[in-house]
Order: structure tokens, then C-alpha cells, then sequence
């Protein structure tokens, strides 16, 4: 694969591939130098590309193999899945506009679910793959992740409406 | 699509059971303008998942930085991403071997403990190792004599085998009683 064809076959992936890093690492400038990284390493094997089934599940999971990297070697502060309590203090205060409360508040429930349910429902819910590229991705079979899928949907809804409870009774 | 449609297929949603394609729809609803106040509290979610699917690299030279970066790069041949279900493997295998390893440099330092005492001592006493060694050769020639005293009983074989011959002066008998010509011609040679 030349420099070209890179252009024009990968390089079209890198919003995809940012949004995947930041669902992971949370912070947008951690986010790029993933990309950018994935870039070096999938240009890095330009000769072996044709061999691979699908250049973009292998871009995913060149992304997320460097986000687990970082979040290793940086020990990340790791979210505690279950505590309902911080959910709810890092809710927005009411300065903020109603459109990005709403985002911030989700993206925070998001985020209180065990990594794997956050990573299946990136690509599931915002991305729209299908079971089968995200079996390869996160290396778990279809079923597994449809249980993963549904415990981490419900799990997000629950939270919301416990939030909004708790709106209701500081107002 | 109504409501009652989009509540089903909300349930399907909530088991993981939809497809691709009901996801849209349901998205494509919930961020359109007659969203039935009964599903309200649906609409954030989904919006939000539209919504964040426009989030992109905000660096509009991020082509252009890598384009620079790539030409310089050398071809990897035999990398393969890691990952990380490898990597527990890889890290069992790495206790296993580092335990084996431990193991091993116990028992090349430590083979002394499969030494006798004589050795460890440093100066060997040559009498009590003859005393040793003897008691140790009566103990094995009194287990040879033990191992013996049960071979005699191959004697009570020759002894069956004796009687067994006694077999034979009745077979003699029997011909004879079948064939008493023979008798006769016996006792005619005999004679």
C-alpha cells in the first residue's frame, strides 16, 4: 500500500478512530496523539494491510491496545463502576445550558460502566457496527457482547432517571 | 412509526435484540419533532447518541502532520499488535517460567541437601563411614537371605514333580490291562 492509497483508505477513519480514544481516555489531546500513533503503526505495516479482512477493525483495535497502554502506564484514575453517589455529584450545576447537561450527564454514565460495556456501547450505540466487527474488536463472541449490550443500556437508563430524581428533589 | 411500534422496539433495545437498522429508526424518531410526551424521557439518550457521533479531530492540519510523519518511517515486518487477551496469557506463562526458574536455581544452589552427611561435614571420619557401609551391606545381604528363604518353596515343585513320575508306572499298568497279549509277549521275551 502506497502513501496514497494510505491516504485514501485509512486516513478516513481518524474522526472514528478519535471518537474511540476519547470514549476511552477521556481527554481529547490524549485522544489525537492516539490517532496519530495508530496512523504511524497501521502505515508502520502498509505491507500487510491487504492481508487483514477488515484495515478498519484492526485500526480499532490498534486504538484501543494504545488507549489500554496509557491508561496502564498512567494509571489512570480509574472510575468506580458502582458508586451512584459521585455519578450524581458530577452532575452539572445549573450555570451550564441544558443541551450540554444533558450530554455531559450521559457521557458521565457512560463512564461508570466497566470498560468493556463502555467500549461495546461506543461502537454499538454511536458508531453502529455490527455484533460481528465488535466480537473482533473487543475479542469477546456475539452473545457475550449482546449480554454485555443490554446490562450496560439498562444500567445507563437507570442512572439517568436516578439523576433526574435527584434534580427533582434539589429544586 | 407509533408509539406503541416504538415501545416494542424500545423493549427490544433494552435486551440488545435489535438490529442495526431498528437502531436507526429508533434514533431517527427520537430526534424528530413528534416524539409523544409519553416517550420523552427516551429522547435524551438517543439524541445524544447522534450527537456524538459528529464529534471529530478538531485540528484541521492533522493530515498534514501526519503526512509529514509518515514517509519517514521503516516498514515493521513481524510486529503483531499485542493484545490484551495474549497478554494474560503471556503473563501466566511469565509467572510459570519465573517460578520454574526459581525452582531450579534452588535445587543447583541448594544440592547439598541431597548430599550425605559425610560430605557436608568437610572431614570425613573414615570409621564411622566403614561402619556405615558395612552395616549397610549386612542389611542388604540379610535382605538377600530373607529374599531366599522364600525360594525354598521351589523345593515343594520337585517334590510334585517326583509324584508326577508316579503317573507313569500307572500308564505302564493301564497298557498292560488293555493289552494283556502284551503281557504274554513280555514274559515270552522276558522268558
Amino acid at each position: 500500500m502506497n502513501l496514497q492509497e494510505f491516504q485514501n483508505s485509512v486516513y478516513p477513519l481518524k474522526n472514528k478512530l478519535f471518537r474511540f480514544a476519547k470514549r476511552m481516555l477521556d481527554q481529547t489531546e490524549e485522544a489525537e496523539d492516539v490517532v496519530q500513533e495508530a496512523f504511524i503503526r497501521l502505515w508502520n505495516r502498509r505491507e500487510k494491510l491487504d492481508e487483514y479482512r477488515s484495515v478498519e477493525a484492526l485500526a480499532m483495535i490498534t486504538t484501543k491496545n494504545l488507549c489500554l497502554d496509557k491508561i496502564k502506564s498512567k494509571r489512570y484514575p480509574v472510575e468506580n463502576m458502582d458508586n451512584h453517589s459521585r455519578f450524581l455529584e458530577n452532575m452539572p450545576d445549573e450555570t451550564k445550558p441544558d443541551h450540554s447537561d444533558l450530554i455531559y450527564g450521559i457521557n458521565q454514565a457512560i463512564k461508570m460502566l466497566p470498560e468493556q460495556q463502555q467500549i461495546i456501547v461506543h461502537l454499538r450505540d454511536i458508531e453502529g457496527y455490527e455484533f460481528e466487527e465488535i466480537a473482533e474488536i473487543v475479542e469477546m463472541n456475539e452473545n457475550a457482547i449482546r449480554v454485555a449490550l443490554s446490562r450496560a443500556r439498562k444500567r445507563i437508563r437507570e442512572m439517568l432517571i436516578n439523576s433526574k430524581r435527584y434534580e427533582y428533589q434539589r429544586n | 412509526m407509533n408509539t406503541s411500534e416504538i415501545e416494542s422496539l424500545l423493549e427490544k433495545f433494552y435486551e440488545g435484540n435489535t438490529t442495526l437498522q431498528e437502531e436507526e429508526a429508533l434514533k431517527r424518531f427520537f430526534t424528530g419533532k413528534d416524539v409523544p410526551s409519553s416517550l420523552k424521557e427516551h429522547q435524551p439518550l438517543f439524541s445524544y447518541y447522534v450527537h456524538e457521533r459528529n464529534s471529530a479531530i478538531a485540528d484541521p492540519d492533522f493530515n498534514h502532520k501526519l503526512d509529514a510523519q509518515l514517509p519517514g518511517q521503516t516498514v515493521e515486518h513481524h510486529l503483531i499488535p499485542i493484545s490484551s487477551g495474549h497478554r494474560r496469557i503471556m503473563f501466566i506463562v511469565g509467572i510459570a517460567a519465573s517460578v520454574l526458574l526459581l525452582i531450579g536455581l534452588f535445587f543447583t544452589f541448594r544440592h547439598d541437601i541431597f548430599q550425605e552427611k559425610y560430605s557436608q561435614a568437610g572431614n570425613p571420619d573414615p570409621k564411622a563411614a566403614y561402619a556405615d557401609a558395612s552395616g549397610a551391606l549386612l542389611l542388604v545381604s540379610g535382605n538377600l537371605n530373607n529374599g531366599l528363604k522364600h525360594l525354598e518353596r521351589l523345593q515343594m515343585v520337585d517334590k510334585a514333580m517326583k509324584n508326577m513320575q508316579l503317573f507313569n508306572k500307572f500308564y505302564q499298568y493301564q497298557t498292560l490291562i488293555i493289552n494283556p497279549d502284551e503281557i504274554v509277549n513280555q514274559s515270552i521275551k522276558s522268558k
